[in-house]
């Protein structure tokens, strides 16, 4: 199970940057499954000891993404073009990022993220994290302040959950600023005919 | 990937992560214990779920006030990349690989160290862009542009200038456009062209045939036989592959693993040496030319081989049988 520190240092440096991973992975791997990747991704995180040594949490991320499905290739030996070709733009898609993830979920923003991801829940459920999140009560204190089981409480929460975690880490699926591996951009110059 | 679907996996984490949010019983420890233990992705989706619903907790802050929040932890490096982004990905690769040059007219020699790329505008408006250990040398006069090529590969856009024809030297090999593009690449016993636009004539010096036409699309191979007469062959081609250099990449479009180590022993002072035994793997990518390590550690995993590296050299054997 892990650790708390490395809970707390996943929701801080790992989790913004998923967005975009699952995003280059899509892009770049066509062929695999990104949601095996993420969750085997997150297992070998989850496999720290120590989180000290690692200065850079994106890069680290995407690397061992990339390691995943490397070894799910040579393991299913079936090298496809669009398995490998995006092997090399770990490196290009992450300083071309326009729209930093950190940006989205770190720092100052952060809070206003939370609370627009708590507020978009459904009527009980938004009740329920709100109190749960913002005042800090139990779910056996939610259950008897809004006099409910504590099962039903249980059960949204697991409910909202998911739900915060599918947009939290989901909604910038569609725009991502990647290059293609191949393209000839900006070399037809100019050039004056006969 | 085999057994319970991922979302499934993800549903049972969140369930597992508000259990945990009331305190589990013994028992549920010991069946959590086990549903972890089923699939290695379940201890990952359960750190995932973990860690999303510890990010919640900054709401908390908003139980006392905003303002107090908003001077809460910032982050570090929120603009860090941005000084990179202004300049185009081929630019910036260039730019990042050599000084950009001015010439001075007639009897300009340009040499490239092994890995960088050079820029090279000339002085009547053409471009020449210098590819990683090579040599140029430019001979402009009033009626005629002269360059030899001699060594290594380089890129030219012609400008348009009907009185001046533009003419690239490779050994015997001789390239001439008038506005167009193309690609030379010195070989030691062939030379090989690229036209990127327009259309070139190329002939040799030791054969008195008439020139041969390429255009734009085709790659054309020049070399003498036996018999001391010039041959060559010219085929369609996707000029992006061979190309691909002048923004700083490899496209390896169905390489062997040897072949593929050679294009990057181009580009980089170690030397990359493949085992026979695995060098005849073709392999598929697109890689920068000096990411030799990203290279060296796809490859080695792709062929299930193992890196030794000493000095300067750096070697993809086979691994042992586990």
């Amino acid at each position: 199970m892990a650790s708390p520190q490395l809970i707390g240092w996943v929701a801080q440096n790992i989790l913004p940057h998923e967005p975009r991973l699952r995003a280059w992975l899509a892009a770049a791997f066509s062929a695999v499954e990104v949601d095996d990747v993420i969750q085997e991704s997150y297992c070998r995180i989850a496999a720290l000891d120590h989180v000290e040594h690692i200065q850079d949490p994106r890069q680290y991320l995407f690397r061992t993404a990339r390691n995943v499905v490397l070894e799910q290739a040579r393991r299913s030996r079936v090298v496809s073009f669009q398995t490998i070709s995006g092997i090399a733009d770990l490196e290009r898609a992450m300083p071309l990022d326009m729209i930093s993830p950190e940006r989205m979920l770190a720092g100052r923003r952060t809070l206003a993220r939370v609370e627009q991801l708590i507020s978009a829940l459904p009527e009980r459920g938004r009740r329920i994290f709100r109190l749960r999140k913002i005042e800090g009560l139990s779910q056996k204190e939610i259950a008897a302040r809004l006099g409910i089981s504590e099962s039903i409480v249980e059960n949204e929460v697991l409910r909202g959950l998911r739900r915060i975690l599918l947009s939290m880490t989901e909604e910038e699926r569609a725009e991502m600023p990647m290059r293609r591996p191949r393209g000839g951009r900006h070399e037809r110059r100019a050039v004056v005919q006969d | 990937m085999s057994g319970e679907p991922s979302s499934r996996i993800d549903e049972d984490a969140c369930g597992w992560v508000a259990r945990m949010d009331r305190g589990l019983t013994s028992g549920e420890e010991a069946a959590l214990a086990t549903w972890l233990a089923s699939d290695d992705r379940k201890r990952g989706a359960l750190l995932r779920a973990q860690a999303a619903f510890r990010l919640l907790d900054r709401a908390r802050a908003l139980r006392v006030d905003a303002g107090e929040a908003e001077a809460g932890p910032v982050d570090e490096h929120p603009h860090s990349r941005r000084a990179l982004l202004g300049l185009g990905g081929g630019m910036a690769a260039l730019l990042a690989l050599g000084a950009v040059w001015r010439v001075r007219p007639r009897g300009q020699h340009i040499a490239t160290g092994v890995g960088e790329i050079r820029r090279l505008p000339l002085e009547d408006g053409s471009l020449a862009v210098v590819n990683s250990d090579s040599s140029v040398r430019v001979a402009f006069s009033a009626g005629g542009r002269e360059v030899e090529l001699v060594k290594g590969e380089a890129w030219f856009e012609v400008a348009h200038n009907k009185a001046r024809p533009f003419t690239v030297a490779a050994g015997a090999a001789r390239v001439r456009a008038v506005g167009t593009a193309f690609d030379v690449r010195r070989h030691r016993d062939r030379s090989e062209i690229v036209v990127t636009d327009g259309v070139v004539k190329i002939w040799s010096t030791r054969d008195a045939a008439a020139p041969t036409l390429v255009a734009a699309g085709h790659r054309a191979v020049l070399w003498h036989g036996v018999d001391g007469a010039a041959r060559v062959a010219v085929r369609a081609v996707d000029p992006e592959q061979p190309l691909a250099w002048r923004d700083g990449q490899i496209i390896l479009d169905d390489m062997t693993l040897a072949a593929a180590a050679d294009e990057f022993n181009r580009y980089n002072k170690m030397t990359l040496v493949i085992d026979p035994a695995i060098g005849g793997r073709r392999m598929i990518g697109s890689f920068r030319t000096n990411d030799v390590d990203g290279f060296v550690e796809a490859a080695a995993l792709l062929v299930g081989g193992r890196v030794a590296r000493a000095g300067n050299i750096i070697r993809i054997v086979p691994a042992p049988p586990p």
